[in-house]
């Protein structure tokens, strides 16, 4: 099977790389990319590109795409599944007329191309059969691991207009970064409603500095409240984290919530409602209100 | 300003139950009008609000979609056009193929709306493809949106930064829960909703025969195994007793 690869984000094309490269019947990996960076040990071939600042770059993308998998009859072209990658990767699939499925989680290939990825909201896993290829999938970030091979890849150059481009982008701003990196995060400590406000954060920022890890959010928290910036928010629309140790305080445990927080190893539940949906997700919970707890908390493991 | 707003009939996902045994969802008829469809309407009720126009709601039929439809009406769209798929089920290709095929049928559109995805499959593919199919340019996960004339500029929500971009009418745009905060329709508009024209429209008239290229194998809940040990006294015992798991267990 003939692959091609694309993502904005160069850890998700590693991470597809990885992922291709080692999936059963997989043949040949072409990375189409607008990144300067090495793609040694990854791609079997690279084609670069770029476009000018004021075209969207899911146009030219998009574009470029359909005219790769014209030209190189690919098998499937496998889409990272960020925000710009869920445009692309069905708007690539109507061009080409192939059947498409975004947000996958998992990837089989034996006699069929089958796939996994969540449905109702992250509630349940559904198995798909593509019955027909060549396909369009868009693969979700930490679907695959990193790791490196042995490719020493062919590297060819395209350039050109690749289609006409009625929209232009005319400012980015770029989001405030505080450094938070949810999703390599081995300890995130999430807040809810429940925290009740800043004096409830600062004491969650305590339990931050003893423990480490990253401070996470729920959409109210993040969104309605404002009590912590957007990139905080995890969840379906959010950050999708796989820590080690996921602490959720005054977090109610709503499925878009509690999709992103699903892999983590173990979870310890604060929350003072104890028919709280967060109880049925958690190996540890603890019915009570944060101020009792999270000084004991603290102290517990601090002096661990 | 004719401005189509694409919506959906979607389960329930928070009031859907699992089937202990099978770990299958009981759907049980749990539908409402999709989170995201509402944004989608809410924005060109305010749009019409302030340029004027008109708005239509297309939609497929299913079990409940004549609530849906009302509900759709009665926030502010001015009539409707639900396509009826003889109880097929249509995939994403081919809903976005039926709804292509009929804001072509309709008077000039000058702006077309969705969620950008629908709560229940949350596949986010109808709004681009049938931008695809309609040769209109798309912007995704708006957030918010500032019209002039005969162009809008679209602030789209990204991970890592806000992206303005300007395109002009008619185009397609996909916008997120961030946008606005859908009104609760009034008694008056919900009785009004009742007034409003409603066209089914058949797949027959539009030329498609559903075939779907993907195939559900199954659809199920992953098994949670957790521990579940809940401590509801003795905050201190139950502070040693998880915090000493915790290390053995090499998580900390």
């Amino acid at each position: 099977m003939n692959i091609l690869v694309f993502s904005e984000n160069d850890d998700v094309v590693k991470e597809l790389l990885s992922g291709f490269r080692d999936l059963k019947g997989s043949d040949k990996v072409t990375l189409f990319t607008y990144s300067d960076s090495d793609f040694t040990g990854f791609a079997d071939k690279v084609v670069k590109s770029s476009f000018p600042e004021d075209i969207r770059l899911e146009d030219h993308a998009v574009s470029t795409l359909s005219e790769l998998g014209k030209e190189e009859g690919f098998d499937l072209i496998a889409v990272g599944s960020t925000r710009r990658g869920k445009e692309i990767a069905p708007r690539v699939a109507q061009r080409l007329g192939f059947p498409c499925v975004t947000d996958v989680i998992g990837v089989y290939l034996d006699t069929d191309l089958e796939v996994e990825r969540y449905s109702l909201s992250g509630r349940t896993i559904a198995r798909e059969k593509i019955l027909r290829i060549p396909a369009v999938l868009s693969v979700m970030p930490r679907t695959f691991e990193i790791t490196i091979g042995n490719e020493s890849p062919e590297v060819i150059e395209r350039f050109g207009e690749a289609g006409e481009y009625v929209a232009r982008v005319i400012g980015r701003r770029k989001k405030e970064k505080s450094g938070v990196e949810l999703e390599k995060a081995e300890i995130v400590i999430g807040l809810g409603r429940g925290i009740g406000g800043k004096e409830g954060i600062e004491k969650a920022m305590k339990l931050k500095e003893v423990l480490g890890g990253e401070i996470g959010s729920t959409r109210p928290v993040a969104y309605d409240y404002g009590w912590l910036p957007e990139e905080t928010m995890i969840g379906l629309s959010g950050k999708r984290t796989k820590p080690s140790l996921y602490i959720a305080i005054g977090v109610s445990g709503q499925i878009q919530h509690m999709t992103g927080v699903m892999n983590a190893r173990r979870i310890v539940a604060i929350n003072k409602d104890e028919n709280a949906p967060i109880f049925e997700y958690a190996d540890y919970g603890i019915v009570g209100e944060w101020r009792d707890v999270l000084p004991k908390l603290i102290e517990a493991f601090r002096n661990r | 300003m004719h401005i189509v707003v694409g919506v959906k009939q979607a389960f329930d996902v928070d009031q859907i139950k699992i089937d202990p045994h099978t770990f299958e969802p009981i759907y049980d008829g749990l539908l409402k009008l999709d989170d995201l469809s509402k944004n989608a309407l809410e924005e060109a009720v305010r749009i019409k609000e302030s340029f004027g126009g008109k708005i239509t709601v297309i939609t497929l039929d299913g079990e409940k979609i004549g609530e849906a439809v009302k509900e759709a009406l009665a926030i502010g769209g001015d009539e409707a056009k639900v396509v009826s798929s003889g109880g097929k089920f249509l995939d994403t290709a081919s809903t976005a193929y039926v709804l292509a095929e009929v804001i072509k049928s309709l008077e000039r559109v000058d702006l077309i709306l969705f969620g950008h995805a629908s709560i229940d499959s949350y596949t986010g593919q109808v709004g681009p493809r049938v931008a695809e199919i309609l040769g209109l340019p798309v912007v995704t996960y708006v957030r918010e949106i500032k019209l002039e004339d005969g162009s809008v500029i679209a602030i789209r929500d990204l991970e890592d930064c806000l992206e303005e971009v300007w395109v002009r009418l008619p185009c397609v745009l996909t916008v997120t829960n961030e946008i606005n905060e859908p009104r609760l329709p009034s008694l008056s508009q919900i009785l009004g909703a009742r007034k409003k024209p409603v066209e089914e429209k058949s797949l027959s008239d539009l030329g498609l025969d559903a075939e779907s290229d993907i195939k559900v194998i199954y659809n199920r809940a992953p098994k949670i195994e957790r521990k579940r040990k809940i401590y509801k006294e003795d905050l201190d015992r139950a502070v040693y007793e998880i915090v000493s798991e915790l290390t053995k267990e090499g998580v900390i």
